[in-house]
This record gives structure tokens, C-alpha cells and sequence, in this order.
């Protein structure tokens, strides 16, 4: 509990206490003075409630929420009715925020850890620390590795984020000397990005044209449940079904599934098979959409299977290479041969395939994170975001849309503010090998570009390029988000001095030094994120609607801050002087506080939306004060096929031949003097010569041999993770079972009633997952909704820390087994992302 | 005159005592609880528990870990969380704050309004003002101090006590911390019923 200054308003009440001890003494052992009060002049009077606008980042939907509020507490929750993207509307795990700020076992002062020792047994034994002990130790520490010119040495980790990001993720990282500023990013999904990216030049996530459209397919993905804009969707899914067919692409049977027309539970790992067999259909069936992709110049369809067509023969419009394509991966790949490799029936592939091309160009292939997270998963992310290119659904009303155009700016440059301490250490290798022969990370086309989040283990643990000696964490959970996790408990126990900010103690906080305790990003703090759906995209803002109940800050610009001065006060001002350069736009005065600097910054990066005078375009208002209490910006609606023949991918077309990746890659062979089938061999891809370039089968690559571990393990999220943070809410665990075949208060595994019976296992028996790299046990269910020969289990228990709900006891007995025990650290290496799926064999065994 | 004042001083020091003894352990902490076990009869168990061989560390970590976490907050200090469903900041806080304000006292520190160090201070404000009215003997004032830390430990802190006791007692690692536990929830069973009497 942090005391306030109130020297003055205790004053009347001292008075009080010591003109009665002339008759008899109050002891004076604790003096009679007020400690966690003061005497107020007059009586408050009451406020009325009132909805106060914020952003909710329950998941990577970012809706605009509203928050009711009264005296300065958070009531209850709605979504913000001025965003044209979620509509007013919330999900479930809106609500669930009450449950997380207003936690007792949030960390709630700063702490220090008094057990030298680190590891998954040793209690850290932490004790309250105040702010100002806290930043000088951390201040020393940043200072020292500048004294010994040994900045490189510094790291800094980042789980989820707002806009506000760049503060402490890049400037501070950049400015202290340090090229190791590690995001999350590639525990996300940033391989559903490399398929868009390499066939029309979008590294990113879409929206979906559902209103209007006719078709859709979900790979894996279940946006009633998951994914992106989920609020949105769950609205809107009523009037789609109206006028939509569904098809779900899933091993296990998802929330979306049991609304759809068709349910496809492939196995594992086998989508691009699916894809490459959808698209061989759609091309010998004539069903592509003539207007984006072109013709046969005689109008004749010459897409025979076993046949290659010649390229003359076809006038593409605002696609290319697909003869190509066919040529190199289509022609033979039949109804028949998908369907063995998917263990789905021809007749089922068949349908959903001339269904999706009848309802062209109004079909979406909706990729989610299923197909795309694996070994390899790169390509099937590109095969089945193709067949977005081939119905014409690209940029298209009813089809897959870019994000609309929006107008924040970003934070001024740290380069004058970079000494040549800092430049120099910038320059070193990054902690997570990007870049490397192994991992080609070709984010936007650039090698070495993407982010391996995992892989930073290994760098920290093999101190390759170097040894990491003051990290700082924000917002993220690596010891228990990243698969094969014991890694990380490792690599943290090595690192000397960890810094974790966060709001509930977790497993990676367990290894800190020093814990920060930060502010809930919904109700305590200033921010923004974008976010896009419903043919919109919105600038929503992170506000503090409320009080908080301890004296936290905000981790990404007021921690930043105080450190800055921190600094400042020992002699290094650089970062002072460079975050002084965040105006606030209306006054033009530099921030003196923490508390200012989070505004300036925050009015500085959103000039453009709130002040008419800088106004480009979208929602118009007259001035901060107005923005801030709508809380947030819509932009104008998305204009459809603006991107037809100006993609940015090396043709501006949609490339089934991707000539984009083939530069890509041969960027990355050139960098180490070898052949681009070298790089395909080294980074665990079966392409080689010109397959490489196009949408194409690979084989899923899982971990253990069938014999030793016959069952695969099929991952998914739960429609109740906050990201994974909201394990120690009671409605959690209460409401667990609205996962389809979950249950309340448990942990379980789903198996096929077919083979739970073969392996004499019973509902709620006690199980072990075992896979080659760990093991978890948990609870057996025996459930219809997943494929024979796999295992379905939720993310998101398995917690041993994060609070009294999360963990059964902490550091001892975990509430279930996190998947992450399980599961390999492996990767998609094209894209750096780390695979979940369909890359882990596991066998059960009854305990 | 003098009795009856002695009386109600020594009731607002153990309060206050009790109140302090829910904050972090500072430097001189062992020092002072020696002499309030010294000078007060019913604390002096607690001498026994405090030590030279005792850390303050060793308290601060105990300390930390009942009433302040992070992981699992063992013995949550809070009313909320047993009188409602394990959350923060719920009804009954809000009720909590409302004497406060009525009170005129404006909470200073940076925790929710029902923490257990709050609340012993609160009623020693009251029992403050209790003294002030004897010594002024003003009857009405008297009896409406009195009412209301009856009103307050039944609506309250004696409500969800024994719960916490059980916990602190069941958590600590510390001599200190259990016996406090246990004479917190003794000292104001007792004064529930010195207050029942003199009503």
C-alpha cells in the first residue's frame, strides 16, 4: 500500500488525538495519527454512473467497448455503438475483463526477489518494493551494460501491445543500444500472413465481405470463437447463414462447425492437399472468375487432369502464372488424390468445391491460424488463400479485403537520440537468429525480416550471438506460450536480471527479479489499436475509465517514462530528451510527468483522426475532447477492387506463380552463396525448382513416429481466452464448457468414443499426453466432435502460477496440462512463425 | 472519569496497533511490537513470536505472501473476497467507502477500501471520536460512536474475519503471523461483546 502525500489534511484529526491525551494517553508506540486516511473538508457529492468508451483486448478483435462507471468503478460492459466495425457489439470475454481488474491476485507494487536462486522450484520469495527502488536498480543495471559498452546485452520482450508499443519496444531498445527487441509475433499467426503476402503482396490479416457474400470455407478457423472481430461476426453470422453456405475445415468440431452446412474434419496437417485439390477442381469445372483471372483465348477450358496446358493459351487479367500453376502442382492433383491425403470423401470435396465456384466471385476461403501454424504451413497458407485469386474474391464485394486506409502517425525517430554506444551495439546479431541459413523469416519479402519468438530460447540459453544480461518483459508469458516451454523456464533462470511487467503474476514472472505491476489495459490505460471488419477499419482508444485500486502504471509509456528520467538523473538523458519530443499537438508543450507523457504521446500518434485542422479523411470531430469521449475512429468505407493490377507483389498481380517469393528467396540463397533448393532443403521443405514458387502440397511434418505415438495432437483456442490471460477469472473455469465438448472447472482431451473404447479409457479418467518433447496429464472426454487418430485439446489451462484459480496450487499442481509441455518448439521457417499444429504426435496412456 | 478514558484509549491503541500490524514490516516493526506486547497485556503472546533470530526479511516475505501475493494471494486481506465471490471492489467495498465518506475520511493509499488495515483504522477514528465525546461528555455523541462500530464490525470486518484468521492461520509461515491472526480474531470477538454490554 503506497501512501499518499497528505502532510496537511491529517493535520485537523492529530489535533483531535492529542488534545485528549492531557486526559488519558493514546500509547505512543504508533503515534495517533491517520495512516490510510485524511480528513476530507466537505462531503463528494455522488456521481451518476456514466459509459465511458475504451478498447477491449480480450483477443485480437480489439472492439470498441463502453465501459458503465460509477464512482469510479467498473459496473459493467457493452460494446461501443460509434464503431462501424464491431457495431455496439462485445463477446463473452469482454465481460470477463471485470473479473480480471478487479482480481485480487493482481500484482499490485513493485517487488523485488529475495531467492538468489532461480527455477521452477524455487519460490522467488518476492517483497514489496517501492516504485522508486525499483526503477534505480533497473537504471543500473541498463547503466552499467552502457558503461561496459555491452548494450547488445540488453533485451526486451513483448507479448501482447497497443499502438503505444513503439515507445518501449523501439525506442527504448534502440536508444539504449540493443538490436534485441523480441515480439510475440510469430506465436500469433504471422504464417496466415504469408500466403497473402506471396499471391497479392498483403502481409497481414483480412476482413471478410460476409454480408455479402455467398461461400464462405474456414480453415481452420472459428470466428465465432476465435480468430479476428469476433463480436463483429458473432452479429453478423445470423443474417450470413441466411444467405451463405458454410464449410468448415477442422479436425475437431468448432463452435463455427456446429453452425455450418458442412463439416470437414481433415486430418491434420493436410490442408494443402485440400486446397490443390479444390483448385484442380475449380479449373477443369471452368469454375474460376473470368473477370480477375482471364481466359483461355479460345474460351475452350483446356484444364485436363495429367495434361499441362501451354501459357500462350490462356490471357490472364489481374493474375499471374496460372498455367503455370497448373503445370507445375495442379494437374495431377485429383479429387481422388486430395481426398486420400485429407481421409475426407471425394464426394464431400467435390461439393464444397463446385459450390465455392458457383457462388465466385462471392466466396471466401477464410485461412486462419489451422492451416497455416505448421511445418510448412507457409504454403498452405498460400494454396488456400489462392483460391481466393481463382473465384475472383480478392479485394471483391462478398470476398477477402485488405484494411482500409487510416491516418495515425508514428513516433518521432530515436536516431539523433542514438550515441554511438547505442549505434554500435545495435548493430549486433538478434537474440533469435532471423535471417539465419535455417531461418529465411521473409516478412514482406525481406530475409531475416519476421520475428522467431520461440527461438530466442535458444539464443539466450547458447548465449548465440551472445549472452542476454538485463532483459525487460511486458504484457507476455513466454514460459507458458511458447511450445516445448521448459526452454524457456531455462533460458529465464540464466538470464541475471529479468524484469516482468504484467498484471497477474505468471509463470514467467516466477523466474523476475524485479516485478512491475502494470495497469489493465481495458480500464487503467491511455492507448490505441486498429483494428478491421465489417468493410471498416477503426482507431479505437485505450482509456482510463477508472480508479485503479493500486499504484500502477502503464507499461508502455509511463514505465518508459520514469525510467527515462530515471536515467536522466544518472547522467544518460538521452532517452529523456528524445521522448520530450512527443508534443501534445494542441498546446506544443513536451510532457513533464509520466502521466502527461502518456497523453502527449498518445494525442501526438492520433493527431490526424481528432483535430479537423490535420483531418485526412474518416470520422471527423471537433477536437481531442470529442474523440476521446466517443472513443473511437471509423474510417470511410472500403473501396472495393481499388487493388486489382496494383498489388504489391513483383507483377501487381495476384501471383499463383509467385514471382515475389522466388525473389524472396533467391535474396536469402544469395545471402549464403547457395541454391534457393538448398535453402528448401535446410529449412525442412520438400519443394524444390520451380514448385517453390507456386501454391503447393507439402506432407505435414510431425514430430514421432506413428507406431510409438499413434494419436495426433490437434491444438485450438478457447472462446473464453483472453489471449490466454484470463485463467484466474472464475467465469472462466465456470463457463469452460462453452467450448464445445469442454467441461466446467476442468482440463480435458478429447478423444474419438472409437478410440477411447480401443484404448479402454473412460470419461473423466485421468490421462497422460505424451509426446516426444514432454508430456501433460488432464482429464479424458470422449466426444464425436474430433477426428479418429487425433486428440483435441483447448489452449489455455495447465496454469502452475497466474493466481489462486488459474493454478490449483501454485508452483506445485497445475489446473490440467498446457499443450505447450507437449509440443515441439518447431517452425514454419519461411515466415519464422511457431507451429502448433499438426506437428505433434502424442500417445495416451491412462494414469 | 479517568477509568472509563484509560478504558477506551487502550481500545483505540490496539486497534491501531492491529491496523498497523497489516502494513509491510518496516526497520523498527519487531522493535515496536515488543512494546506494545510489553505495555498491553493481551499482545503479549506476540513478544514470544518476534525474536532476535527473526528476519525482518523472513516477515516481509511471509508478509508478501498472505496479504500482498503475486501468484496466489494466500490470505486475501480484502472483505470482497469472502463476503462476494472472491472478487475486488464489489458491493460491499463500495459500502465500506460510503462510511468511510460519511466519516469524512478520504482514503490516502492506494488499495481497495476494505483491506483489514483500512478497517481496523477506521474504527479507530471512530473510537477516537468516542473519546473526544466522553471527554466532552456528550451522551449522544457517545452512544452514536458506539452504534456505530457495533453497526460497523457486524455489517463488516467481523463478518468475514474468521475466514481470514483461518487462512492466515492456515498459510503463514511465521509464528508472528499466525499468533497476530489469532488474537486479531479473539481481540475483536471480545470487543464485540464489551460493545454488546455497554449498549
Amino acid at each position: 500500500m503506497k501512501e499518499h502525500d497528505n502532510k496537511i489534511t491529517r493535520k485537523s484529526f492529530l489535533k483531535a488525538a492529542t488534545a485528549t491525551a492531557a486526559v488519558a494517553a493514546l500509547s505512543t508506540v504508533f503515534q495517533p495519527t491517520l495512516k490510510a486516511f485524511a480528513q476530507t473538508t466537505g462531503s463528494k457529492p455522488k456521481e451518476p454512473g456514466q459509459w465511458k468508451s475504451t478498447t477491449c483486448q480480450g483477443c485480437t478483435s480489439w472492439c470498441s467497448v463502453q465501459v458503465y462507471v460509477v464512482d469510479g468503478r467498473a459496473i459493467k460492459v457493452r460494446g461501443n455503438p460509434n464503431s462501424k466495425v464491431n457495431r455496439g457489439n462485445c463477446c463473452s470475454r469482454c465481460h470477463m475483463s471485470l473479473q480480471q481488474v478487479y482480481d485480487p491476485d493482481r500484482t499490485k507494487t513493485p517487488m523485488k526477489r529475495t531467492n538468489p536462486k532461480k527455477g521452477r522450484n524455487e519460490d522467488p520469495k518476492f517483497v514489496p518494493i517501492t516504485w522508486d527502488e525499483a526503477l534505480d536498480t533497473i537504471a543500473d543495471k541498463i547503466l552499467e551494460l552502457r558503461k561496459n559498452k555491452e548494450t547488445h546485452k540488453y533485451m526486451l520482450m513483448r507479448g501482447r501491445y497497443s499502438y503505444m508499443r513503439d515507445v518501449l519496444y523501439d525506442r527504448m531498445t534502440k536508444i539504449i543500444g540493443s538490436p534485441n527487441n523480441i515480439s510475440h509475433s510469430a506465436i500469433c499467426a504471422e504464417a496466415e500472413k504469408f500466403g497473402p503476402y506471396y499471391t497479392e503482396g498483403l502481409w497481414s490479416y483480412r476482413q471478410y465481405d460476409v454480408l455479402n457474400t455467398r461461400y464462405i470455407i474456414l480453415w481452420g478457423a472459428d470466428p465465432l470463437s476465435a480468430n479476428r472481430q469476433v463480436s463483429y461476426y458473432l452479429s453478423a453470422w445470423g443474417d450470413v447463414l441466411d444467405h451463405t453456405q458454410v464449410a468448415v475445415v477442422d479436425p475437431r468440431f468448432s463452435a463455427s462447425a456446429a453452425k455450418a452446412g458442412e463439416w470437414m474434419p481433415i486430418k491434420p496437417g493436410q490442408d494443402g492437399a485440400l486446397a490443390v485439390g479444390m483448385a484442380h477442381i475449380l479449373l477443369t469445372e471452368g469454375l474460376w472468375h473470368k473477370e480477375f483471372v482471364g481466359d483461355f483465348n479460345d474460351g475452350v477450358n483446356k484444364f485436363i487432369p495429367g495434361q499441362t496446358v501451354n501459357e500462350e493459351d490462356f490471357t490472364e487479367k489481374y493474375t499471374s502464372g496460372l498455367v503455370k500453376w497448373w503445370n507445375i502442382e495442379l494437374k495431377d492433383k485429383t479429387p481422388e488424390w486430395a481426398a486420400e491425403k485429407a481421409g475426407l470423401p471425394v464426394k464431400q470435396i467435390v461439393q464444397v468445391a463446385t459450390d465455392f465456384g458457383k457462388a465466385a466471385p462471392r466466396a471466401i476461403c477464410w485461412v486462419g491460424g489451422g492451416p497455416a501454424m505448421q511445418v510448412r504451413g507457409g504454403y498452405s497458407s498460400m494454396a488456400a488463400h489462392a483460391l481466393n485469386g481463382l473465384v475472383g474474391s480478392v479485394d471483391n464485394v462478398g470476398g477477402t479485403l485488405a484494411g482500409n486506409k487510416e491516418y495515425t502517425v508514428s513516433f518521432p525517430k530515436p536516431d539523433d537520440f542514438m550515441d554511438d554506444i547505442a549505434k554500435k551495439g545495435k548493430k549486433h546479431k538478434k537474440i533469435d537468429h532471423r535471417g539465419r541459413k535455417e531461418f529465411p523469416a521473409l516478412k514482406k519479402g525481406k530475409p531475416g525480416s519476421a520475428v522467431i519468438t520461440n527461438n530466442a530460447a535458444e539464443g539466450i540459453l547458447n548465449e548465440d550471438p551472445n549472452e542476454i544480461k538485463v532483459a525487460i518483459a511486458y504484457m507476455n508469458n513466454f514460459t507458458f506460450s511458447c511450445p516445448q516451454t521448459e526452454r524457456w523456464e531455462r533460458a529465464l533462470t540464466k538470464i541475471p536480471f529479468l524484469v516482468h511487467i504484467t498484471t497477474n503474476a505468471s509463470e514467467f514472472t516466477h523466474f523476475a527479479d524485479i516485478v512491475l505491476p502494470s495497469v489493465h489495459h481495458m480500464f487503467e490505460k491511455w492507448g490505441y489499436v486498429k483494428s478491421m471488419g465489417n468493410g471498416h477499419r477503426h482507431v479505437t482508444l485505450l482509456e482510463p475509465v477508472i480508479k485503479p485500486v493500486w499504484d500502477v502504471h502503464i507499461d508502455e509509456t509511463e514505465i518508459p517514462w520514469l525510467l527515462a528520467e530515471k536515467l536522466a538523473e544518472k547522467g544518460f538523458d538521452n532517452l529523456q530528451r528524445h521522448y520530450r519530443e512527443y508534443k501534445d499537438p494542441e498546446t506544443g508543450k513536451s510532457a513533464t510527468t509520466e502521466k502527461e507523457f502518456a497523453l502527449y504521446s498518445l494525442k501526438y500518434a492520433t493527431h490526424n483522426l481528432w483535430d479537423p485542422a490535420a483531418h485526412k479523411g474518416g470520422d471527423k470531430f471537433s477536437g481531442w475532447e470529442e474523440f476521446k469521449k466517443v472513443g473511437v475512429w471509423n474510417s470511410s468505407s472500403y473501396p472495393y477492387r481499388k487493388r486489382w493490377g496494383k498489388m504489391k507483389t513483383k507483377t501487381h498481380k495476384f501471383e499463383f506463380y509467385s514471382e515475389t517469393l522466388k525473389a524472396a528467396l533467391a535474396a536469402h540463397a544469395e545471402k549464403y552463396k547457395t541454391t534457393v533448393d538448398d535453402i528448401l532443403e535446410t529449412c525442412n521443405y520438400q519443394a524444390r525448382g520451380e514448385q517453390a514458387f507456386v501454391p503447393h502440397y507439402e506432407e505435414p511434418y510431425l514430430w514421432g513416429s506413428e507406431k510409438e505415438f499413434p494419436f495426433i495432437h490437434v491444438d485450438y483456442k478457447s472462446r473464453l481466452n483472453r489471449e490466454g490471460r484470463s485463467a484466474n477469472c472464475p467465469w472462466y473455469q465456470e463457463f469452460k464448457d462453452l467450448d464445445p465438448g469442454d467441461v466446467a472447472w476442468d482440463d480435458v482431451a478429447k478423444l474419438n468414443p472409437i478410440d477411447a473404447k480401443k484404448l479402454g479409457i473412460k470419461d473423466g479418467d485421468n490421462i497422460k499426453l505424451i509426446s516426444k518433447t514432454g508430456q501433460l496429464e488432464c482429464h479424458a472426454k470422449l466426444w464425436e466432435g474430433v477426428r479418429p487418430g487425433t486428440v483435441a485439446k483447448c489452449y489455455g489451462q495447465g496454469h502452475w502460477a497466474y493466481g489462486r484459480v488459474a493454478a490449483k496450487e501454485y508452483g506445485k499442481v497445475a489446473r490440467g496440462g498446457s499443450n505447450n509441455e507437449i509440443i515441439p518448439a518447431d517452425y514454419d521457417r519461411l515466415s519464422g512463425s511457431t507451429a502448433f499444429y499438426a506437428v505433434t504426435r502424442v500417445k495416451v496412456v491412462k494414469v | 472519569m479517568e477509568d472509563v478514558l484509560a478504558s477506551i484509549c487502550q481500545r483505540a491503541d490496539s486497534y491501531k496497533f492491529l491496523s498497523e500490524c497489516y502494513y509491510l514490516p518496516e526497520e523498527d516493526f519487531k522493535q515496536k511490537v515488543a512494546e506494545v506486547a510489553n505495555s498491553n497485556q493481551f499482545f503479549s503472546e506476540l513478544e514470544a513470536c518476534i525474536g532476535a533470530e527473526l528476519e525482518l526479511e523472513t516477515l516481509k516475505v511471509d508478509f508478501t505472501q498472505l496479504f500482498v501475493g503475486p501468484f496466489k494471494l494466500l490470505a486475501p486481506p480484502y472483505g470482497s473476497v469472502y463476503l462476494e465471490d472472491g472478487q475486488l471492489m464489489g458491493e460491499s467495498t463500495i459500502d465500506v467507502n460510503d462510511w468511510y465518506e460519511k466519516e469524512g475520511l478520504d482514503i490516502v493509499i492506494s488499495d481497495a477500501p476494505d483491506h483489514i488495515a483500512m478497517e481496523l483504522e477506521f474504527i479507530y477514528c471512530l473510537i477516537v471520536k468516542q473519546l473526544e465525546a466522553t471527554k466532552d461528555a456528550d451522551s449522544e455523541t457517545i452512544q452514536s460512536c458506539i452504534d456505530k462500530q457495533k453497526s460497523f464490525l457486524q455489517t463488516h470486518l467481523a463478518r468475514w474475519l474468521p475466514a481470514f484468521v483461518e487462512n492466515v492461520q492456515k498459510h503463514a509461515k511465521t509464528d508472528f503471523y499466525k499468533k497476530l491472526a489469532q488474537l486479531t480474531g479473539v481481540f475483536i470477538q471480545k470487543d464485540m461483546d464489551t460493545l454488546s454490554l455497554g449498549a
